[in-house]
């Protein structure tokens, strides 16, 4: 079920509604509740793929108890590797399989050998990346004892498969949401009218931002050798855009939709494209995913503990890998890599944690300097952007050739792609002056009238500008 | 959660007035939101009468009873010549319309069959209608229909944001001439109507660009509505036959999933004991002449009148070989 759709339109006040007439006492019915509504949701794509979800959260509620019973060094490393080896082996063969299987041919191929690959063709569940790595962080923090297993089985696989963030996150730590799933709720009518406020938000950056872009970004990544280099430049642009408004925009709807029901999710997104360096990109952007990579990959493989080439290696190794995660195709694990090459500098320098706190704080207009800082960021971005974007290497290159050799002074039929790029220009002014802020909307200083004022104009924008064509969330893929 | 609900519905009721008083100024200007020539907005203000489609419906709801009701896209009312039937001794309707597909029909079909009566419904079929989600031919109904109960359940049909603004335009569109009253502008270029839902036209405009065929895949809901259309026709006890019209070679060659969509069709055919006349597959020689000479079109798929004179004779002979037609 997509959150953009009449079906959600219907299924979350219905849901609204139950939930809360099951009574603030009646935790376990509640949680029973979100578990069927969130079974429901899923199903609603594809009901043959829940018993992926069912699988990963009984293998890792057995494997949380039988951790905390046992001492026992080598079996306790056992379980992990089973909780391991199921959600990854979730990931492999669903996900990774035909990949490295293609690659590998490649790769023989190159070397003067035959090869003929045995590709599985199966469809990507959606969702999965998410939800095994939300499963095996709980098992993981319980192996290294710093979290007690759930003795609640309801509690538990309501929390694995909480609708609102199952399918693209943010990616929840078994810490801070199973303790929301043990303990009454009550209803905060604060809370739940900035989650609504949030929701809208979510909907205007995905709706009216990025499905807009994303027909002028189809248009211009579908035949770029079709276009000079300002429309491609403008193409790239308008990616940026795209993916920020899709999946921040996703992750507002989940944050706010949770909201709804009493529950507190991370914030995933705070205003990543302001950001003064691609350090603090990275703990702007899918902050529960980089959070997590810090924590189970960097971290383990010894952090920055070793010494500045040893550090240099993690780093590489962990961006890498986070490509992979997006997307099984090279084009994904350049991107990483590219990420993980800018943040080097920073490391060797060792100013990869200065710029923190929000930019420009308690001022219209940033200095010249943080002007500079942000500009070149962004630059950046835009850059590795073509490389996550392109359908392949080649095109990617071809990209970048043509940028750097066309004439950019050809004649071009701009369509579209002016009024997004000022759609895109628009939201990010708004975000701007919003950016102290968990969200776009979030605490403004106006009366009520002209509050409600705003509100229902972004509504009429919504309805009117935005693009509800079959358009899906990107992150759905990963 | 009382205070909360209240503030919620307040504010509902409110972002509702602003919303329709948005549609309602846009579609009494009439005036599209344009860039770079382009609609900027998903709120349909254009009224398309392509097709004389006003004309049609108002005589239909007069019309009947009829031997055989001709259903589908353009490709049907450009082809089916209710004359040329009507001087063989055969009676006939042809209600279709503007990329006219199944989901479409059916309403249609639950509001004319009664009055038409036919015995033998010929369902035109195209694979390019069968794909798409049916917003332009709601859209032509929308604006050549007096609105009713009919349009609405049309609408939720359909589905989207877009259809129901639509529906919002022409329920909110108090100016301009009704559609009752309204006479459409007859343009000779586009073609002329026949008594009977036909549109002729004549010549031949060789210098359309080809078709480049739709990348989209079938949409499942035409494919439904499709078996769901068969059964409601045979469930009134009244005979039904599918056709597909035949299409220039180069017209054929660019929709490059053709023949799987045509399969799927001629499997829900079977599926119902329905026979699907495909001219461009299953009856590729019916008749003496090639009816996919690319002079008997006007563009790259709807018949001119050299087409429509060479088409029908091959297809009344047809139902009437097979023992559709007595």
């Amino acid at each position: 079920m997509l959150f953009n759709s009449l079906a959600f339109a219907v299924f979350l006040p219905l849901v609204f509604a139950a939930y809360w007439l099951c009574g603030r006492h009646r935790v376990r019915l509640q949680n029973l509740l979100l578990l069927a509504a969130s079974y429901v949701f899923y199903g609603w794509w594809d009901w043959r793929f829940l018993s992926l979800i069912v699988i990963s959260s009984a293998v890792d509620y057995v494997v949380g108890h039988r951790l905390a019973d046992t001492d026992v060094p080598r079996r306790r490393k056992g379980l992990l590797a089973v909780s391991l080896a199921v959600n990854l082996g979730f990931l492999g063969v669903f996900k990774y399989y035909d990949f490295f299987a293609v690659s590998l041919t490649d790769l023989l191929t190159t070397w003067g050998l035959q090869a003929n690959p045995h590709t599985l063709r199966v469809i990507l569940p959606v969702g999965i990346s998410f939800y095994t790595f939300q499963t095996l962080s709980y098992s993981i923090d319980i192996y290294r004892r710093r979290l007690a297993p759930s003795r609640d089985p309801v509690a538990f696989f309501a929390f694995v498969s909480f609708f609102p963030q199952l399918v693209a996150g943010p990616i929840e730590r078994a810490a801070n949401l199973l303790p929301q799933f043990r303990r009454p709720r009550t209803f905060d009518s604060a809370l739940a009218a900035d989650g609504l406020r949030q929701i809208l938000w979510g909907l205007i950056k995905k709706v009216v931002i990025a499905d807009n872009a994303a027909r002028s970004v189809d248009m211009i990544f579908d035949d770029p050798g079709a276009y000079p280099p300002p429309m491609i430049l403008a193409g790239i642009f308008l990616f940026a855009l795209q993916i920020y408004g899709d999946f921040s925009g996703y992750s507002d709807i989940a944050i706010g939709t949770a909201r709804l029901f009493g529950f507190s999710l991370m914030q995933n997104f705070a205003f990543p494209y302001f950001s003064r360096d691609i350090a603090e990109f990275w703990r702007r952007w899918h902050i529960s995913l980089s959070s997590w990579f810090r924590d189970y990959v960097f971290i383990p493989l010894g952090g920055s503990r070793g010494g500045k080439w040893f550090s240099i290696r993690n780093i590489l190794i962990t961006f890498t890998v986070s490509g992979l995660w997006h997307g099984a195709n090279w084009t994904f694990v350049i991107w990483g890599l590219l990420n993980g090459l800018a943040y080097v500098p920073l490391l060797l320098a060792g100013t990869n944690k200065d710029a923190t706190g929000v930019v420009a704080e308690g001022r219209r207009i940033p200095n010249p300097g943080e002007i500079w800082r942000m500009g070149a960021t962004f630059a950046f971005t835009l850059l590795a952007w073509v490389f996550f974007r392109a359908a392949n290497l080649e095109q990617a290159l071809f990209i970048l050739k043509r940028l750097a050799t066309a004439s950019w002074l050809e004649p071009l039929d701009t369509g579209l792609v002016p009024l997004h790029v000022a759609y895109g220009l628009a939201l990010l002014v708004w975000e701007w002056f919003r950016r102290d802020g968990q969200h776009g909307l979030q605490g403004i200083p106006q009366g009520r009238p002209v509050r409600w004022a705003l509100y229902a104009g972004l509504i009429t924008i919504l309805f009117t500008l935005g693009h509800f064509g079959e358009t899906t969330f990107i992150y759905f893929q990963f | 959660m009382r205070g909360f609900l209240k503030k919620l519905t307040g504010f509902t009721g409110l972002a509702a007035v602003i919303y329709l008083g948005v549609i309602a100024v846009m579609a009494n200007t009439l005036q599209p939101v344009l860039y770079n020539g382009r609609p900027v907005t998903n709120v349909p203000l254009n009224q398309p009468d392509g097709g004389l489609t006003v004309l049609r419906f108002r005589e239909a709801d007069a019309f009947g009873p009829v031997d055989v009701l001709f259903m589908g896209s353009s490709h049907c009312y450009r082809t089916f010549d209710t004359a040329w039937y009507a001087a063989q001794g055969v009676r006939t309707f042809n209600l279709g319309s503007s990329a006219q597909g199944p989901l479409i029909t059916r309403h249609l079909a639950s509001r004319y069959l009664d009055q038409l009566d036919p015995q033998l419904v010929v369902l035109e079929v195209y694979s390019e209608t069968l794909k798409s989600n049916s917003a332009e031919s709601l859209l032509d109904q929308l604006a050549n229909r007096p609105l009713d109960s009919d349009l609405v359940r049309m609408t939720a049909a359909v589905g989207g944001v877009k259809a129901w603004n639509a529906l919002l335009v022409q329920a909110l569109r108090f100016t301009g001439e009704p559609v009752e009253s309204r006479e459409p502008e007859y343009e000779p270029a586009n073609g002329h109507y026949v008594s009977g839902g036909f549109v002729r036209r004549d010549g031949h405009s060789g210098g359309l660009p080809a078709y480049e065929g739709s990348p989209t895949s079938l949409n499942g809901k035409q494919l439904d509505s499709l078996g769901k259309l068969i059964e409601t026709v045979q469930g009134q006890g009244r005979k039904i036959v599918l056709v597909g019209q035949p299409l220039p070679a180069a017209t054929l060659a660019a929709i490059t999933d053709y023949v799987d969509i045509q399969n799927t069709v001629a499997a829900v055919a079977a599926a119902h004991n329905v026979p699907f006349y495909d001219f461009n597959g299953l009856v590729k020689k019916a008749g003496s002449r090639d009816l996919h000479d690319p002079a008997l079109f006007y563009d790259y798929h709807h018949y001119n009148g050299d087409g429509v004179a060479a088409f029908n004779p091959v297809f009344l002979e047809l139902l009437r070989r097979d023992g559709w037609l007595p």
